[in-house]
């Protein structure tokens, strides 16, 4: 971890502030309106929503490649504008959906060298950063193999690499999971866990409620443009109403709770519900052999 | 169609390089000065130009003989990102393909850029120009663009292989028979690349209309704003009555004048220039004691009217295979009971035939309207082959005298066959009859296959698979592996092979045999490329060689040392230094091309760009160059994948189908690289791009 871009074991994450943003587009949609949100330093956040629910147009407006109609958008006090544009792109790293648009370079080590370079760092840094972010994405093997003769997964991993070299204060991804295979997606999931727990702000828009909970620490519900609920994880999950509203569901393990237990608490990771579990049997309040055995009970009825 | 690596001599390699070289560095500058005023549009020009690459080497379908070709895209490059840009860019992919397939050449590199680059897309742009402002429509204004773009391509590579291999003083007259040459197959694939261009034009116009508006495309006066700003700013407004008519006059005054000139100019050089029809084969004649000047046809205006003859047998064997073909399709035991009764007298009786009874009303007059269209192409056929047979007998189509020493050689001929009397001593004659037959045959060939695919009136054919972007993938692959060689630096590998490459145009045959020998054994013994591979890529170069050493041979007087005699006819005379010139020159051009390969083979395209950045070598055409590679192999695959998903849908589609398939697939690949260069732009600038030098 000393070889990383950020030097020594700690981050200095990013504050990211929107204040009564809105945002429509040149066709007149209308797709953010009236966003009042802090994204503290070292916070770890999910961007949920419908599809078309404004999530990406947010994000974009975080990184200054949309400019807001309303309000405005700022980065550790630099209002995100045309001028701050650099400023800001040296302190945020953007993960963008599709891996074929952000790899430009004909091989894997140019393209992740490539924001180093620019940042004017000089040729033995460069090379430390990459060959740390290579590492660290899992893709130091193919650091001399051309772009087009990777899977789609590896270009993912090789993009997240070139965003890690820059030392971003600030991570912004969209959809970083999608079309991962599972065991890349922990692997993502958990280096984006380890790397926010060093202090890193990530902010991820997903439609994976199953794996959220897992990772993030807060969530922003987005509904056509919207913000429908933000706030700590138990808590937007907590009232059900936010969520079909915005077209999610309940991850899958409470999901099940709610069918077989009318209890008030809602345990959101199959860790969480396990606990929750032993502790109803052990209150008594949970007697698990009408659910496991429901045709004896049945027969003896 | 590329000048292959070796054919032009040092000082035509050189004096071609100059004009290419300023061409690009204007292209270049304006491409920097736009990229100032608009960021974004570097990536466009890259992404654009990677599409049009990936474009150029789908294989388009040709209905007849049922084979495919492939189409130049510089017109639409032109159209798309402007002429200047499209130079840049045809520069690029004549580099990549030279090193990617040894396709076209390094020494060449020059003619090539002044005939694909600057030729095709200015001819090409202007056409669509003028159309546009003429008012004719997207579809029209494209066809023209390509067809005059790619007419205008293979005119120059003429003009650039006549002052090549002529002499100056029979360059022009060299040049204008090579075009004359290249013709009979060139002007359906240049009206292919005219359909295409068209086509791919009004699918992008009408599947994404901001996009073409965007691009400068939109029609007429209903040009909204471009979306993005900066964007490329010719709009296509109508003009008005009076500009057009004077814009039409204008053209055709240009065309009239250049076209006299032309004509002017080979007039003047004929006195000179020792061909075919006068040198050799008169003194090789008048050595045999036979008499040199009785022509049986006066060819003195001896390779246009060779090609007249070549063009005329073809559509005329053409209009036979196809009524041929039809007739045994429909004869009884070909077809179906219903119409068995009459089938034979339809098809004998052609024009006049009478519409079946028993079958249902559409589609007897279905059928009926297939008959006359048969029947016009029988009597279409019917007048070629017999004007074709007349101008061969008559010496009243002749264009020299018409006297009566023509009827009297005629009467000889048939009344003493093996009287001392050649038809004509002359070789033209000879070449003439050789064309005659074989266009006939080729004709009757395209006609048969023609009418098969043609059935009821629509042509079916397969879609054809993306076979040329499977070339590029594995000569990439290939380069990328690690032999020996990849530790020798790109840049050294590329100084070495340049100088090979000039020295090899001038050092005599050993040295070229020798650099032959030694690169084909560095290719299979150390690149370790299959030698079946190595075969298949030599093999455009084999051709080219083979018919150097049979133009030179033919055309460079001296002692005869193959001497066909052709009954009744001219012999043919193939001479001794014609062919150690040929074979000089076959030489030259294998071993540039198998250098060309060791080194596209043994090095990944990235790496001898870098070492063009080291070499001083712009680095906004190096950047362009870089980006066009990262896409180039992406778009292949998107167009593959396209291509499939038509395929899955239904293998075997009438041509029109498929050639609106082609189009649509063209126009997505555009659109997808025009949304993406925005894409990758943002990419760019987010990780600090725009503060690169
Ligand atoms: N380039 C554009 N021009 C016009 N409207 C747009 C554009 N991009 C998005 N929109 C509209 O803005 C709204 C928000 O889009 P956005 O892309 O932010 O949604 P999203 O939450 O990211 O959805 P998804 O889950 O599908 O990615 C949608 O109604 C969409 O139609
Ligand atoms: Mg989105």
């Amino acid at each position: 971890m000393m070889n990383s871009p950020w030097g020594g074991s700690s981050i200095d994450g990013s504050t990211v502030t929107f204040a009564h943003t809105g945002f429509v587009y040149p066709g007149g949609v209308r797709a953010l309106d009236g966003v009042d949100i802090t994204i503290r330093s070292g916070d770890f956040t999910a961007v949920m929503g419908a599809n078309g629910g404004g999530k990406s147009t947010m994000l974009k407006l975080l990184v200054g490649l949309l400019h807001p109609s309303e309000g405005r958008v700022s980065v550790d006090d630099v209002e995100v504008g045309h001028d701050t544009f650099n400023q800001v792109a040296a302190m945020v790293g953007y993960l963008f959906q599709d891996p074929n648009d952000q790899l430009f370079c004909p091989t894997v080590a140019a393209d992740i060298a490539y924001g180093p370079e620019n940042l004017g760092l000089g040729g033995a840094e460069v090379e430390r950063r990459v060959e740390w972010s290579a590492k660290t994405c899992g893709v130091f093997e193919l650091l001399d193999r051309p772009i087009h003769a990777l899977s789609y997964g590896q270009k993912k991993r090789v993009a997240l690499a070139g965003v890690l070299a820059m030392g971003p204060r600030a991570l912004v991804l969209d959809e970083p999971s999608s079309s991962l295979d599972p065991m890349a997606e922990a692997a993502l999931m958990r280096l984006l866990k380890g790397l926010n727990e060093r202090g890193l702000t990530v902010i991820m828009a997903t439609h994976d409620v199953d794996l959220i909970p897992l990772y993030a620490h807060r969530i922003i519900l987005l509904r056509g443009g919207h913000v429908a609920a933000e706030g700590p994880l138990a808590e937007v999950f907590a009232e059900g109403t936010h969520l079909e509203g915005c077209d999610l569901r309940l991850p899958r393990i409470a999901y099940l709770f709610d069918i077989f237990c009318d209890e008030s608490t809602r345990p959101l990771t199959v860790g969480q519900a396990r606990k929750e579990l032993v502790r109803m049997v052990e209150q008594g309040r949970l007697d698990l052999v009408p659910i496991l055995l429901p045709k004896e009970r049945g027969g003896a009825a | 169609m590329h000048i292959a690596e070796g054919i032009l001599p040092a000082e035509w390699a050189v004096a071609w390089a100059a004009p290419a070289a300023v061409a690009v560095a204007v292209g270049l500058s304006r491409l920097k000065k736009r990229t100032v005023a608009d960021p974004s549009f570097k990536s466009l020009v890259a992404l654009m130009g990677a599409a049009v690459f990936a474009i150029s080497l789908m294989p388009i379908p040709v209905p007849v003989a049922g084979s495919v070709s492939h189409p130049a895209g510089t017109p639409l490059a032109a159209i798309v990102v402007g002429p200047w840009a499209s130079v840049v860019l045809a520069g690029l992919a004549l580099l990549i393909q030279a090193l990617f397939f040894a396709h076209g050449g390094l020494t060449t590199l020059g003619a090539n850029i002044v005939s694909e680059g600057i030729a095709g897309s200015f001819v090409g742009f202007a056409s669509f120009w003028l159309a546009r402002r003429c008012g004719a429509s997207l579809f029209r204004a494209g066809f023209l663009a390509g067809m005059f773009g790619d007419l205008a391509v293979y005119l120059a590579t003429a003009f650039e292989l006549g002052l090549g291999l002529f002499p100056w003083s029979g360059s022009l007259r060299g040049g204008g028979a090579l075009f004359l040459a290249f013709l009979p197959t060139q002007l359906p694939l240049a009206v292919l690349e005219g359909v295409f261009t068209g086509g791919v034009l009004r699918s992008l116009a009408e599947l994404r209309p901001d996009i073409a508006r965007g691009l400068g495309l939109g029609r007429g006066d209903a040009v909204p704003p471009a979306p993005r700003d900066g964007r490329i700013r010719h709009h296509w407004r109508r003009g008005s009555r009076g500009v057009r008519v004077a814009i039409v006059g204008l053209a055709v005054l240009v065309a009239v004048v250049s076209l006299g000139g032309l004509l002017w100019a080979i007039a003047l050089t004929t006195g000179d220039w020792v061909g075919i029809d006068a040198g050799i084969m008169e003194r090789v004649a008048e050595e045999r004691g036979r008499a040199a000047w009785t022509p049986f046809i006066n060819t003195d205006v001896g390779d246009l009217l060779l090609f007249m003859f070549f063009g005329g047998a073809v559509a005329a064997g053409a209009a036979v295979g196809w009524v041929v073909q039809g007739m045994r399709a429909r004869s009884p035991s070909g077809r179906a009971s219903a119409s068995g009764g009459h089938a034979g007298s339809h098809a004998g009786g052609g024009v006049g035939g009478s519409v079946g009874s028993g079958a249902a009303r559409d589609d007897s007059t279905a059928r009926a309207s297939g008959r006359w269209r048969r029947g016009i192409w029988g009597l279409v056929g019917g007048v070629l082959v017999v004007l074709v047979l007349w101008g061969w007998l008559a010496p009243g189509l002749s264009l020299g005298p018409l006297d009566g020493a023509h009827l009297r050689t005629v009467a000889r001929v048939i009344a003493d066959p093996s009287g001392e009397q050649v038809l004509s001593a002359r070789g033209g004659d000879a070449v003439l009859f050789a064309f005659t037959v074989a266009g006939l045959v080729l004709g009757v060939a395209a006609g048969w296959s023609a009418s098969k695919r043609f059935a009821g009136g629509r042509p079916r054919l397969r879609l054809p698979r993306l076979h040329g972007s499977h070339d590029v993938r594995a000569g990439d692959r290939q380069a990328w592996k690690t032999t020996v060689l990849s530790a020798i630096d790109a840049r050294v590998k590329l100084a070495v092979g340049a100088v090979l490459l000039g020295v090899n145009l001038v050092a005599g045959q050993g040295f070229s045999l020798l650099l032959l020998a030694v690169c084909l054994a560095v290719l299979l013994a150390v690149v370790r490329v299959r030698w079946i591979a190595l075969v298949l890529r030599m093999l455009p170069a084999l051709v080219v060689g083979v018919m150097l050493v049979v133009l030179r041979g033919l055309t460079i007087p001296g002692q005869p040392v193959i001497l066909i005699d052709l009954p009744r006819l001219a012999p043919v005379v193939v001479s001794s230094e014609g062919l150690a010139a040929g074979f000089d020159l076959a030489a030259v051009v294998l071993a540039g091309v198998s250098l060309l390969l060791l080194l596209g083979l043994s090095t990944p395209l990235p790496a001898l760009l870098g070492a063009l950045r080291w070499y001083r070598v712009p680095g906004l055409l190096i950047d362009l160059g870089m980006l066009m590679y990262r896409y180039l192999f992406l778009f292949v695959e998107e167009a593959q994948r396209m291509r499939q998903a038509q395929r899955l849908r239904g293998p075997e589609v009438p041509w029109r189908r498929a050639m609106g398939g082609f189009n649509s697939l063209g126009a997505n690949l555009l659109i997808r690289s025009y949304d993406r260069s925005q894409r990758v732009y943002d990419a760019q600038r987010l990780r600090g791009g725009e503060r690169r030098p």
